[in-house]
């Protein structure tokens, strides 16, 4: 019967809608059953990824909630796929907000007042990052959402200015392989990054405390993440961390529980819900974790009625 | 065929390029939706051109050059058919239904539809590596059409290989039992497809794919071939050179680009880096290729 919902396409309509001086693209997927009056937002990563996502897992999950009665709305960034305009580059310091109101308001041009946000990684930072500027937000779902924040190309870069002294750092710059590296151009740009990161990092480690009010242990958490996070728990806005066990992503997460994070997560009581897999979640790389994730997300979103309030319990997810 | 045009279609209208695009979702009786995207210019058309798109993981990675191809095209006054085969993309129907026979029926389709819209009467097919393998397979049976394949698949068989290895190596990379090729094939027999990085393999499309070849397409009628390689080698590689002069020997008019560019065709996480050098590479050659004056 599920199978069967994923390829049918006869209540989709192909959508324009404006956001800033771009024209995005997306689908729309109307409820194929009664209607909860809720609409849903797919936001996918950042990896240029289109709103399809791989193996057509954005297309699947917004054709299973329309057939529990939700409007699904997913749709291609700037840059990307159908859409006008061009990327430069992906910055977790600078979400896509823009493009994520532009399809809120494109909902509400359908009828549909209040929605659910289910982002991964670069769109679940997206989706936190409109907390605050528009109303009606009922639920946001966060695939293996960073807590840091990188550019594109820095990720691991990022996680070494974190993790290593900063004597560490500048020895790994001092080894025969780099320094021969700095000979091609292309090398050479990517050294400069992973050196620009760790200039900013050395810059935020000689303050004591950066706002996150967690100390220079835990500095490299975005300043963002935890303005979205507490302004989400301050409206008490069920939020659902799904991960993988064994991401870096995870890891993050579970070392920024000894911090205000932690702390936010405990104030917000049953209205958060942490979830994880075996294995890894990012890149949905196997069509397992696919249809566990896609499992998970559809039951968290359908126990969310109309005024926000959940339902039922969860439980750990295991892998079968 | 029909279209609820009215209810399914989403426009837009690039004031820069001045060409129009309309996306719409293809209805027919007998078939799921197939998602559809044609671009006009503002003039009449000279030609029109059916951008086939690739498989699986380069589906995501190639999906924006198609874009970008089939608005440069456009812009030059051609009007330009992309779609989405059944059971993928955005397309109605199960990934199963999507074989090399599904495929070429949609190719047809969204032929008929961009000839019905844009009142072309003379198409050529362009592809992405197995865009470029079914696109020239579609060519086979429309005698004479121009022909453009960007880093071709050039055999189905092979491409699954291909893809079969590099799900071992993905496999070994990550610690993983490694499964023997034998091991593979016998997964697809009896389960029924193969999970390669998150994409099922279905036994269909596997089998549907053994022994097709643009090589079948070279044995054919004459047209005009342009092939651009992308990749690291600074020569045309051998399976390429042995595909031209397989066109060449049968009549064909072949050139070829020779692109140096590092692609990891599935790799994500990067947009393809040789966009503009394809699209400004086979710009000149469809300008050629066409009549200046429409052929009616």
């Amino acid at each position: 019967m599920m199978h069967e919902i994923d390829g049918r396409s006869g209540s989709e309509t192909p959508v324009r809608f404006s956001a800033g001086t771009e024209e995005l693209f997306g689908v729309l997927t109307e409820p194929t059953a009664a209607s909860r009056g809720l609409g849903v937002i797919v936001l996918v990563g950042g990896a240029c990824s289109p709103s399809t996502s791989r193996n057509r897992f954005s297309v699947k999950l917004a054709r299973r909630l329309a057939a529990s009665g939700f409007h699904v709305l997913r749709f291609d960034y700037h840059g990307v796929g159908e859409s006008s305009g061009t990327i430069l580059k992906y910055s977790l310091r600078r979400p896509f907000t823009r493009d994520l109101i532009g399809a809120i308001e494109e909902l509400r041009r359908h009828g549909v007042g209040q929605v659910i946000l289910i982002g991964t990684c670069f769109g679940a930072r997206t989706a936190l990052s409109a907390v605050g500027r528009v109303n009606g937000i009922r639920g946001m779902a966060f695939m293996t959402i960073p807590l840091r924040d990188w550019e594109q190309g820095q990720r691991v870069a990022s996680r070494w200015a974190r993790d290593e002294g900063l004597q560490a750092y500048i020895r790994r710059g001092l080894r025969l392989q780099v320094l021969l590296g700095m000979l091609d151009a292309k090398r050479r740009r990517r050294y400069l990054r992973v050196v620009q990161y760790g200039m900013k990092m050395l810059w935020r480690r000689l303050r004591l405390h950066n706002g996150n009010g967690s100390g220079p242990s835990l500095d490299w958490i975005s300043p963002a993440f935890m303005e979205g996070l507490r302004e989400a728990v301050r409206r008490r806005i069920p939020l659902l961390f799904l991960y993988g066990s064994k991401e870096d992503h995870y890891k993050e997460f579970q070392m920024a529980q000894a911090g205000a994070v932690g702390a936010l997560i405990a104030q917000a009581g049953d209205t958060v819900q942490v979830s994880t897999l075996e294995g890894s979640v990012q890149g949905l790389t196997t069509i397992w974790v696919q249809d566990a994730v896609m499992a998970r997300m559809q039951e968290w979103v359908e126990s969310l009625d109309a005024h926000g309030v959940q339902t039922k319990d969860f439980a750990m997810l295991e892998k079968v | 065929m029909s279209v609820d045009a009215v209810t399914r279609m989403a426009t837009r209208i690039d004031p820069v390029l001045q060409i129009r695009e309309d996306a719409t979702l293809i209805r027919d009786a007998e078939h799921d939706d197939m998602f559809c995207v044609i671009y006009r210019p503002v003039s009449e058309a000279r030609g029109g051109i059916v951008i086939c798109s690739a498989l699986l993981a380069e589906h995501l990675k190639t999906y924006r050059t198609e874009v970008l191809a089939a608005r440069a095209f456009a812009a030059r006054g051609f009007a330009v058919a992309r779609f989405h085969y059944r059971g993928t993309g955005h397309s109605g129907g199960v990934t199963e239904t999507a074989t090399v026979s599904t495929m070429l029926h949609d190719v047809a389709e969204a032929s008929e539809y961009l000839s019905k819209l844009a009142d072309v009467p003379l198409l050529a097919f362009c592809g992405v590596r197995w865009g470029a393998l079914i696109g020239g397979l579609a060519a086979h049976s429309v005698p004479g059409a121009p022909l453009v394949l960007w880093e071709p698949v050039v055999d189905g068989t092979r491409y699954f290989r291909d893809i079969f290895r590099a799900r071992q190596m993905s496999a070994l990379t990550r610690g993983e039992q490694i499964t023997t090729a034998p091991h593979v094939l016998e997964e697809l027999r009896t389960i029924g497809f193969v999970d390669v990085m998150g994409y099922p393999v279905h036994s269909d499309l596997y089998e549907g794919a053994a022994g097709r070849s643009l090589m079948e397409v070279a044995a054919g009628d004459p047209r005009p071939v342009l092939l651009a390689q992308v990749s690291r080698h600074k020569e045309l590689k051998p399976e390429f050179a042995s595909l031209m002069t397989a066109f060449a020997a049968g009549g064909s008019n072949v050139e070829t680009i020779v692109l140096e560019a590092e692609e990891a065709w599935s790799f994500v996480g990067r947009p393809v880096e040789a966009n503009d050098a394809m699209i400004d590479g086979t710009l000149p050659w469809l300008t050629r290729v066409f009549p200046k004056e429409r052929v009616r």
